[in-house]
C-alpha cells in the first residue's frame, strides 16, 4: 500500500502547484505592467533612453510570455492531477481484486479472478507511466518559466545600467528595473518550491 | 464471510453477511445473490470496503461472467458504493437502481455497467425460475426505494426496513420478536422519515405472501414474524428526528 501514500501525494502536490501558480501569475502581470510603465518613460526620454527601448519590449515580452506559460502550466497540472486520481483509483482496484483472488483460495475460478486482478495491475501500471510522463511535462514548463525568469532579471540589471545615460529620467528607469528584478526573483523562488514539491512525490 | 442458504428449489437465494474481513467502525451489511442458471443477481451489494469479500464469496457460486444483474435499492454508500469495483468485474451487468438517483450513483463509478432506473412505481425482472418484483419503498428510507420481492421463494428483501443494530456475529434469524425490537427501535425511529409513507407500504406488503423479510442490516424475520414485524412498525412512531431541534442551533 505504500505505492498508494505516493500517488495520493501526487494528486495533492498538483493541486499545490496549481495553486502556488495564482501568485505567479499576479506577479507576471505587475512585471508586464512595470514594463509598459518604462515603455512610458523611455518614450518620453527619446533619445536619452534609445538603448533602453529594445530592453523594455523583451521584458514585456517575458512578461506575456511567463503568463501563458502560467496558464498551460495550470491545464498540465490539472491533467496530472486527473491521471493521479485515476491512477490511484486503478491501483485500489487492483489491490481489492488481489485480495478477493487471496480469499476466494483454492477453487476452480481462482484463474478467473487472478485474470482480472492481473489485467487491473496492468491497467494501473499504464496508468502510473502516464502520470509520470505528465509530470515530466510539468517540470519542463515550469522550468521555462524558471529560464524566462531568469533572463529578465539578467536584462534587467542591464537596463540599470543602461538607465544611467537617461539623466532625469534615470531614477524612474531605475526604479522599474528593480521591481522587474524582484518580480522575476520571487517567481524564480516560487518555481523552485513548485519543481522540488513535484520531485517529492515522483 | 458467513453464507446462508436462504432458499434453494430449482434456484438459491444466498445470504452473504457477518463479515470478519471488514474495517472496524463501518456498519455491517446484508447482500444478497440469486443463482438462477445464468442468471445471476446481486442484491444491494455493498460498500467498497467489503467488495472483495463479496467477490470472492460470489465467485464460489458463479463466474463473473454471469452475474447478469446488480440491483441497489437506494443511493447509500453501505448499499452500493462498490459499484466502480463491480464495473471492472462485471463490465457485461445491468444495474436495476432508483430513476430518481442515477446522477447520484454514477458519482460512485458506472462506465461499463448499464444503468437501468426503476420507474416510481416499480418494475419487475424475469429469470429462468421466477420473476421478481420492484416494489416501491419511497421515503423508506430514501425519497426513491425498493425492495425485492420473490413470489416463488415468498421472500422480500426489505432494504433498511427492519434492520436492526446488532453486536458482532449476531444470529441469521430472530428468535426471540420481542427481544429484538429493542435493537430495531432508534433505527427505524430515526432513519424512516415518514409515517405516511411508511403506512402505505404496510398496505401493500400485508397482501403479499412472505415466508422471509430479509433486511439489509441485523436478523432476517421467518414465518410469523414477518407480521409480528409489520404490526411492531404499524404502531411505531417515526421521522422523530425533528423532536431534538428544539435543542439546535437555530
Ligand atoms: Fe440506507
Ligand atoms: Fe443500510
Amino acid at each position: 500500500m505504500n505505492r498508494h501514500r505516493h500517488q495520493q501525494a501526487f494528486f495533492v502536490s498538483s493541486a499545490v502547484v496549481a495553486s502556488r501558480l495564482r501568485t505567479v501569475m499576479q506577479i507576471a502581470k505587475e512585471i508586464s505592467l512595470a514594463a509598459k510603465n518604462a515603455k512610458a518613460i523611455a518614450e518620453r526620454a527619446g533619445e536619452k533612453a534609445n538603448s533602453f527601448k529594445p530592453i523594455t519590449d523583451f521584458i514585456d515580452e517575458m512578461g506575456r510570455e511567463t503568463i501563458q506559460l502560467v496558464e498551460e502550466i495550470n491545464d498540465q497540472a490539472l491533467s496530472v492531477s486527473r491521471s493521479a486520481v485515476e491512477e490511484f483509483r486503478c491501483s485500489d482496484a487492483s489491490a481489492r481484486f488481489v485480495r478477493a483472488t487471496e480469499l476466494l483460495g483454492d477453487n476452480e475460478r481462482t484463474k478467473v479472478l487472478s485474470e482480472k486482478a492481473e489485467a487491473i495491475r496492468k491497467d494501473a501500471q499504464r496508468q502510473q507511466k502516464e502520470v509520470h510522463q505528465q509530470a515530466m511535462q510539468l517540470l519542463d514548463l515550469l522550468q521555462q518559466i524558471g529560464s524566462c525568469m531568469r533572463a529578465s532579471g539578467v536584462i534587467s540589471t542591464r537596463s540599470r545600467v543602461e538607465a544611467v545615460t537617461a539623466e532625469e529620467y534615470q531614477e524612474s528607469l531605475q526604479v522599474v528595473a528593480e521591481t522587474i528584478e524582484k518580480a522575476s526573483e520571487r517567481i524564480k523562488g516560487i518555481i523552485r518550491d513548485c519543481e522540488n514539491t513535484i520531485h517529492h512525490s515522483m | 464471510m458467513k453464507e446462508t442458504i436462504l432458499f434453494d428449489e430449482g434456484y438459491q437465494w444466498i445470504m452473504f453477511g457477518r463479515d470478519p474481513d471488514k474495517p472496524e467502525g463501518i456498519i455491517d451489511t446484508n447482500q444478497f445473490m440469486i443463482k438462477d442458471g445464468n442468471r445471476n443477481v446481486l442484491l444491494d451489494p455493498g460498500g467498497i470496503e467489503i467488495f472483495s469479500s463479496m467477490l470472492a464469496c460470489v465467485t464460489r457460486y458463479a463466474d463473473p461472467s454471469e452475474i447478469s444483474d446488480i440491483f441497489a435499492s437506494h443511493q447509500d454508500p453501505d448499499i452500493i458504493s462498490s459499484l466502480g469495483l463491480w464495473d471492472r468485474a462485471v463490465p457485461h451487468a445491468k444495474l436495476h437502481a432508483p430513476w430518481l438517483w442515477e446522477g447520484f450513483i454514477r458519482h460512485f463509478g458506472c462506465e461499463n455497467i448499464q444503468y437501468c432506473g426503476i420507474s416510481d412505481e416499480g418494475g419487475e425482472i424475469e429469470l429462468n425460475h421466477t420473476r421478481l418484483q420492484f416494489i416501491p419503498a419511497h421515503y423508506l428510507h430514501a425519497s426513491g426505494n425498493y425492495h425485492v420481492y420473490d413470489p416463488e421463494a415468498k421472500i422480500l428483501m426489505s432494504g433498511d426496513v427492519g434492520a436492526a443494530l446488532e453486536p458482532e456475529g449476531a444470529p441469521m434469524f430472530v428468535e426471540d420478536f420481542d427481544q429484538h425490537v429493542q435493537k430495531m427501535i432508534l433505527f427505524h425511529q430515526r432513519w424512516m422519515p415518514s409515517n405516511r409513507a411508511k403506512n402505505d407500504w404496510i398496505r401493500r406488503v400485508r397482501k403479499l405472501n412472505i415466508e422471509i423479510m430479509a433486511p439489509q442490516h441485523g436478523r432476517l424475520f421467518k414465518g410469523d414474524d414477518v407480521k409480528r414485524f409489520l404490526d411492531w412498525f404499524e404502531a411505531l412512531e417515526v421521522g422523530t428526528g425533528i423532536k431534538n431541534t428544539a435543542r439546535s442551533y437555530a
